[in-house]
């Protein structure tokens, strides 16, 4: 009895031990890049407090969108102003969305924006940056839509390829999102349909690693992996979302009952405020290098790895960053084409063409338009405070 | 004045008839149980308890799947395009596992030297979840249905192995002195004696092992598939339908139910000799 209780206590304290060895989640992070402090004591004008209120911010891993919050976060912005920022990545947009009630505020791209406003009454704040960059096709250098040449689609004449080339081919792309949105318009572009191909439809994330494993023609390939060296050298780009104006954007959202929650709204305010102020930063050229180290750092903390020129690249060919003052003379302006702000009416053209492919159901696009799913104030009060200063 | 044949007879009748009543007895019990459970269900829907965008009613799901019956929304499959494509691919890699694996398990209970040689390698790959092994099955195999089905055998292979061979070596041993005294060779008691007193824990294995291929299903699924249960479910949670995530969950849950019970009639028609079956 008296051996049992003494192996039991040593087993607790190994187990305490052990446990007062785990590093903090923060220790784990890799070391801050040294900034300009220059550019930081500019930034922040006033010094409010937000009495240590937690606000978590979500994305999805390795999204550019999450930037500037990073680069907040890392010139410690948030913890002058006394807000704790937590962070959950997600691996995509619908799963991001799952767990709303998990956070506050976050960045995603269009899917993710959909289904937080259609499948959990979210909030759209914003676009952040054009999403296009990220939708590629790419094949083999010495496939025969590459040496076919470009110029045969009337969409882009960047578009590699013709309609007999494009012809038959194995497509492998992810289904119901913006590639396969970008796959239907590139094919339309040829005047060919899905029909004409033989598409594979596979989780975004395998597509890339299938084709290196001999399946298919065409892949669409996810994310940051489209600076990969690796591709860049033994692939070509035969079909971009940019290249056809498609106008696909990566946004802000919010969850409803976080805005209306009284202890965070101010603290949520004054964080989208800090994000918009580092996307100045992040536009200054000055900065660009801490820019591109901040991106480096960011990525290889989610995992995705990278060196400095391929996320330079990324940054450079990946789209352009909009600023407040973007959203509130663009994207806020009422669109010609519906009583949409342009913000609302660029998602929502993506939207009819997934309910006319019965990806969305039908009703979607109404659910979609609700005005309670679109919050301008916020940001429209950002900006007349920083105006009238 | 009736014989005692006939008395005899007349008594076994009754015997049969009264187990036949309770057998459905016991039947209605288990269907009156899942009814209860939607039913209930429903009544917390319809009185708001549960969150319908979280957790839809079952009449929400029941439309789901009139609605799947004729339409290829959102996945591009109807409903029985879906079953009959994740059958495909579920039995596959439950025979393969089967026909693998219980031999395997059979060879390597009772032959110390193949325990020996086997055993270590396959309590190496005995605790991966199969999952982990998708990128590797990805560039050797591809991404059609054999990949597939691969995954689902790498799940259901293990129980196949594990309770083979836990049925042969619980052998009686004095079944196996009886028959060495009676001149049997090893080879010839392994198969007139091990085998078949492995069998319980066999059928155990395979039941798990069919159970197994059908929760590996989804994850199998969305290596790369245009059709199937889990991509259904796959895409419906990309496009916020939980009712047909649901569906999905249901259909896969009541086809898995159905295997096991033809499972458990086979396992009763070869194994009539055990008493407790």
């Amino acid at each position: 009895m008296k051996k049992t209780i003494c192996v039991l206590l040593a087993a607790m304290m190994l187990c305490v031990a052990f446990a007062g060895c785990a590093k903090p989640v923060e220790e784990s992070q890799p070391e801050t890049v040294q900034p300009n402090t220059e550019a930081v004591e500019e930034v922040v004008e006033e010094k409010e407090w937000f009495d240590n209120v937690t606000i978590t911010i979500s994305t999805v891993d390795g999204s550019s969108y999450h930037l500037p919050f990073y680069i907040a976060e890392k010139k410690g912005l948030f913890e002058e102003v006394g807000i704790n920022i937590e962070y959950v990545g997600f691996p995509g947009g619908p799963v991001q969305m799952e767990a709303i009630e998990s956070w506050d505020i976050g960045t995603t791209g269009i899917g993710g924006v959909l289904n937080c406003l259609i499948g959990h009454d979210g909030i759209l704040l914003a676009n952040v940056r054009e999403d296009g960059a990220s939708q590629n096709f790419w094949a083999y250098n010495d496939s025969d839509v590459v040496t076919a040449g470009q110029g045969n689609n009337t969409l882009s004449d960047q578009i590699y390829g013709s309609a007999d080339t494009w012809r038959g081919k194995t497509i492998l792309c992810s289904y119901g999102d913006v590639k396969h949105y970008t796959l239907v318009k590139t094919l339309e572009g040829f005047g060919l349909t899905l029909e004409d191909v033989n598409p594979l439809w596979m989780d975004a994330s395998s597509c890339l690693a299938s084709y290196w494993g001999g399946e298919g023609d065409i892949t669409a390939v996810q994310g940051s992996a489209n600076w990969d060296a690796d591709v860049n050298e033994k692939m070509t780009k035969v079909s971009a979302a940019t290249d056809m104006g498609l106008g696909l954007y990566g946004s802000m959202v919010a969850n409803k009952d976080s805005l209306a929650d009284t202890n965070k709204a101010d603290a949520i305010v004054k964080v989208i405020e800090l994000y918009f102020e580092m996307m100045d930063f992040m536009a200054d050229e000055a900065n660009w290098t801490d820019v591109v180290n901040y991106m480096v750092e960011y990525n290889n903390w989610c995992g995705i790895e990278g060196d400095f020129e391929k996320f330079e690249n990324q940054l450079k060919t990946g789209g352009k960053f909009f600023t407040l003052e973007d959203q509130v003379n663009v994207f806020y302006a009422k669109s010609e084409n519906s009583d949409l702000t342009i913000m609302a009416d660029s998602i929502a053209d993506v939207l009819k063409f997934y309910e006319e492919l019965e990806v969305w159901e039908a009703g979607s696009y109404e659910k979609f338009v609700q005005p309670e799913h679109f919050n301008t104030e916020i940001l429209q009060t950002i900006w007349e405070s920083r105006t009238a200063e | 004045m009736a014989t005692r044949q006939e008395k005899l007879q007349e008594m076994h009748k009754q015997y049969i008839k009264t187990e036949r009543n309770k057998t459905l007895k016991l039947f209605l019990i288990s269907i009156g149980s899942v009814i209860g459970f939607f039913l209930v269900w429903e009544l917390l829907s319809i009185f708001g308890v549960t969150n319908l965008r979280v957790l839809p009613a079952p009449s929400s799901i029941l439309d789901a799947f009139v609605e799947k019956i004729n339409s290829t929304a959102p996945d591009g499959c109807t409903i029985m395009q879906n079953i009959i494509t994740s059958g495909e691919v579920a039995l596959l890699g439950f025979l393969l596992a089967a026909c693998i694996g219980i031999p395997l398990g059979l060879f390597m209970g009772w032959f110390e030297k193949a325990d020996r040689f086997i055993s270590p390698i396959f309590e190496m790959i005995r605790p991966i979840p199969p999952i982990a092994w998708i990128p590797i099955i990805v560039v050797l195999v591809g991404v059609n249905m054999k990949a597939r089905a691969i995954i689902i055998f790498l799940s259901s292979f293990v129980s196949c192995v594990v309770n083979s061979y836990l049925g042969i070596r619980m052998t009686n041993p004095t079944l196996i002195n009886v028959a060495k005294t009676f001149g049997a060779r090893n080879v010839e008691t392994f198969f007139k004696v091990g085998i078949p007193s492995a069998m319980p824990m066999v059928f155990t294995g395979a039941k798990l092992a069919l159970t197994g291929s059908w929760a590996t299903l989804v994850a199998a699924e969305m290596l790369a598939s245009n059709a199937g249960l889990g991509n259904m479910l796959t895409i419906a949670r990309k496009v916020s339908r939980m009712d047909i995530i649901l569906l999905a969950m249901v259909i896969i849950g009541l086809i898995g139910a159905v295997l096991l019970s033809v499972l458990n009639a086979l396992e009763k028609r070869k194994m009539r000799w055990k008493s407790n079956i």
